[in-house]
């Protein structure tokens, strides 16, 4: 027990400490302590053991009575002699499984050692210092933050993957190239391939025609040479009579040469063609679009050039109307239900007012005078006409003026068609025909034919009839 | 100060504290104490003899203005100096028994024993949790370890190669023991349970059920067959090996027991707790022998010196060594400012401790001198708050140091082999400072 200030100091800061003897007990000691020790522990395991172990708690215990022999003692005079008793004391027997007659009650403990001196100084009081030593962040997790906390840089990049580290291989880079010009290489390969595929095979075709014009001019040679020797044997057999038709062979000659011309023209066609067509093959999509734009006469590009085609200069048509009026309204702008900022036929509403008169425009003006509203119609200038037109067709200058709308009337080949000619009807004579297969009937049928109204009539019956 | 002042100041003094030296004032000790003290005064301490001549120097200084002044006492040197002269004079003078003043005996410093470095020589990551518990085998083969992951894996020493893994634990295993009498192995866990492998069929043959908490402590006893455990319930409880029955429950510390030792003579049974106290255990009686109170923080780990009958325990910031049968304290070792987690002494003398940060120091058990400071370097892709060391042994042979770290690897220590005295020349100096009370 430390009683008193010298026990705070260590022994080997003592002066008053002699030669420290610390050696481990010796052999005998330990012995000795061990023994102690091993059988204050028996008596503790047997008994824990003993415990752990029901057969033995409940041993036999001496049921055997005791026999006393009892002399009792000289009572009030009484003497006792000879009256000796032998008395036979034996455990009562008891019910093993009677509850426990007494309650457990708990010992309390005993009291604690007392305690012992303090050996050390009083703590020391927390410096704000020592707080901030041990205040510990709290812990964000890289995954989730959803207070929104701030983290320190180092944690951030402690946590981010290692960017810097992930170095893509040269051979990558390397690959990729190999490839592209691999790639390059084939392609130049087989456009190389393919021209001269092409020239090979013209030269072939070429080299064909050249047979077979060889071939033709052989042909020809041959019978040339076969139609002379024939004409040269007939003339030598016939001499007398070849004489007068002696200019022949020279207008032979003259129609044979414009032949070979009109042969060579041709064939020079046709290699022009084929050399047109070559290179049309040879041509890009635009400009074989082009091309064929020009073969149908829809090419402006030349007039775009002379400045023939000029896109219509009018102000108002240089801006979408739509991009005006923006907040004017429901129908100003683009919806659904109208797709169009103007109609693609304007000329058709004009058309429909043409001949009818326009209340608004009207309005100011009397109603009866229908004259001057026609004549006001036909001398506005609805259309903008272009071209010849404006100045007016040869001809129209001397055809009266219109008085209405155009009225168009069958034409009956110059014949009224009052004239009642059936043959105006039919142009293949197909009536005819049936006239004379049929004889009566069709005779009957034109002869109804003539009355048109009788015969609306009677199809209109029919029709009745059909419906009833 | 005049020198009626100082006798009278000696004698409040003598007063004071006389009686708690008053041993030394029997006479013949009294005078060979005192012709010590005079031998060292005869001749000037040589740090003090070197700084004599330059004091001199600085005294013919004309900026010096102590010529000037009558005071002497300018220079500051020359004034100690003079100053304790004088009153060596003044000793001199006085009469050996109307002496006041006690002069102290003249500390000789004891020289720390050499050791040799301690380097770093095998990492063996193969846990997959703290590695909270280490025992070498008696054979000095193989060493066994607990860890976070629940699972014992048994280590060979020589190669480093995991040799068996154990599970059975279903929480950290916090103690681990090899009975050096019987073929077992003892491990104790967070799961409450003590449990004893035979490490013939590598199978648990017995439970020693009691505990009502994590057990995170255990120890064998040397001579007898009794195994003691300690826990977060705040008692020791000492158990029969072989019969399994709770002996003693050694109650008294008011936390967590965090290291239990036992030893062949008593105190047979050394246990410390998180209450800051050490307790000294009278086995036979199951009482307790002696309270240490000295730490002021919790103990966590104790360390049994293999040859000399003391002990030393270690707190936060703090190691104390103890001398054994009464439990005196006999050194502070300063210097370790870290959770001190665990320690180990070896038979040369070499005392290891190993901080929650990290921090390991190698200290001379004699003279609590500390000759080898090291952080430990966690594993790599471990964070920087997992440098930490839970446990540490020492082999059998004491050449290798067994650490059990936070980065869940066990690292073996071993001494620089060509480190000579000349190579790594001790880095001590005696202190002028007193040294003894």
């Amino acid at each position: 027990m430390a009683t008193s200030f010298k026990d705070l100091i260590p022994l080997r800061d003592r002066v008053d400490t002699g030669e420290l003897t610390l050696a481990r007990p010796s052999a005998e000691e330990v012995e000795r302590q061990t023994e102690k020790t091993k059988e204050a522990l028996a008596i503790l395991i047997s008994g824990a053991s003993a415990a752990q172990r029901p057969s033995l708690i409940k041993k036999q215990q001496d049921n055997e009575p005791t026999f006393v022999r009892y002399t009792p003692a000289d009572q009030f005079g009484e003497s006792s002699n000879g009256r000796e008793r032998i008395i036979r004391i034996q455990n009562k027997q008891e019910d093993p499984m009677e509850p426990p007659k007494f309650k457990h009650k708990k010992v309390p403990r005993g009291p604690p050692t007392p305690p012992r001196p303090v050996m050390h100084s009083p703590p020391r009081k927390l410096t704000a210092e020592d707080q901030a030593a041990w205040r510990i962040p709290p812990a964000v997790s890289s995954w989730k933050n959803p207070k929104g906390y701030t983290r320190g840089i180092d944690k951030l990049l402690a946590a981010r993957p290692n960017v810097e580290d992930v170095t893509i291989n040269d051979k990558f880079s390397q690959l990729a190239d190999a490839l592209h010009t691999a790639d390059r290489h084939a392609r130049e390969e087989v456009k190389k391939r393919a021209t001269m595929q092409q020239l090979l095979a013209e030269k072939a075709k070429a080299q064909k025609e050249d047979e077979l014009r060889m071939l033709a001019q052989q042909a020809r040679q041959k019978r040339t040479a076969a139609g002379t020797r024939r004409r040269n044997s007939s003339a030598s057999s016939r001499d007398s009579r070849s004489r007068p038709r002696g200019s022949s062979p020279n207008s032979r000659s003259s129609s044979r040469d414009s032949d070979v011309r009109a042969r060579e023209r041709a064939r020079n066609e046709a290699a022009q063609e084929r050399q047109k067509q070559l290179r049309q093959s040879r041509m890009g999509t635009e400009r074989r679009l082009q091309m064929l734009a020009r073969e149908q006469n829809r090419d402006i590009s030349e007039k775009i050039a002379l400045g023939l085609a000029k896109p219509t200069q009018s102000s108002e048509s240089m801006y979408d109307s739509r991009l005006f009026n923006q907040n004017s309204g429901f129908d100003a702008g683009f919806n659904e239900d109208q797709v169009y900022d103007k109609p693609l036929f304007a000329a058709q509403n004009a058309i429909n007012n043409i001949y009818r008169p326009n209340p608004s425009a009207q309005d100011d003006e009397p109603e009866d005078d229908g004259g001057a509203t026609v004549e006001r119609i036909a001398k506005a200038n609805r259309f903008e006409v272009l071209g010849k037109a404006a100045k007016g067709f040869r001809g129209a200058d001397i055809a009266e003026p219109r008085s209405g709308p155009v009225q168009f009337e069958k034409d009956r080949g110059g014949v009224p068609a009052s004239g009642g000619k059936p043959k105006d009807d039919d142009p293949f004579g197909i009536d005819d025909m049936i006239q004379n297969v049929t004889g009566g009937s069709g005779k009957k049928r034109s002869g109804l034919d003539g009355e048109i109204e009788g015969r609306g009539g009677k199809r209109a019956r029919v029709d009745d009839d059909n419906d009833d | 100060m005049s020198a009626e002042a100082l006798l009278a100041h000696a004698q409040a003094t003598k007063g004071l504290f006389g009686l708690d030296y008053g041993n030394i004032l029997d006479a013949p000790r009294l005078k060979r104490v005192r012709a010590r003290e005079y031998e060292g005064t005869e001749k000037l301490p040589p740090s003090i003899a070197a700084k004599q001549p330059k004091a001199k120097r600085t005294k013919a200084d004309p900026m010096d203005f102590s010529k000037s002044t009558e005071d002497a006492s300018a220079s500051k040197a020359l004034v100690l100096n003079t100053k304790r002269s004088n009153i060596n004079e003044f000793m001199r003078r006085q009469d050996p028994k109307s002496s006041s003043l006690i002069r102290r005996q003249a500390h000789e410093q004891l020289r720390p024993e050499w050791h040799a470095p301690w380097k770093l020589t095998r990492v063996i990551s193969g846990h997959l949790g703290w590695v909270r518990a280490l025992a070498v085998e008696p054979g000095n083969e193989w060493f066994a370890s607990g860890a976070g992951d629940r699972t014992i894996k048994i280590w060979d020493l020589v190669t480093g190669g995991l040799r068996l893994t154990l599970t059975g634990h279903i929480s950290t295993v916090r103690g681990l023991a090899v009975s050096p009498r019987h073929p077992y192995l003892f491990s104790c866990g967070e799961d409450k349970m003590v449990k004893c492998w035979d490490l013939e069929s590598n199978k648990v043959i017995r439970h020693y059920h009691g505990h009502l908490s994590g057990v995170y402590t255990l120890a064998l006893h040397p001579t007898l067959d009794l195994l003691v455990t300690g826990g977060r319930d705040g008692v020791a409880r000492v158990w029969d090996m072989r019969t399994r029955s709770n002996i003693h429950v050694l109650s008294g510390h008011k936390q967590t027991v965090t290291d239990v030792k036992c030893q062949e003579a008593d105190p047979q049974v050394i246990s410390a707790s998180l209450d800051a106290t050490i307790r000294l255990w009278d086995l036979a009686a199951g009482k307790t022998m002696e309270v240490l109170t000295h730490h002021k923080k919790g103990v966590r780990a104790l360390a049994v010196h293999p040859d000399e009958f003391t002990f030393a325990s270690g707190s936060a910031g703090n190691i104390k060594q103890w001398k054994c049968p009464e439990g005196s304290l006999m050194k502070n070792f300063d210097g370790h400012n870290a959770i001190v987690n665990t320690l180990a002494v070896n038979s040369e003398n070499i005392l290891f401790s190993g901080g929650d940060n990290g921090s390991m120091c190698f200290w001379d058990w004699k003279t609590g001198h500390r000759f080898q400071t090291l952080e430990t370097i966690a594993q790599p892709g471990s964070l920087e708050a997992e440098a930490g060391i839970f446990i540490s042994t020492f082999d059998r042979t004491g050449l290798r140091l067994i650490c059990g770290e936070a980065d869940k690897t066990i690292k073996i220590w071993k001494e620089d082999e060509d480190a000579t005295p000349e190579t790594h020349p001790l880095d001590w100096k005696p202190t002028l400072a007193r040294q003894k009370y």
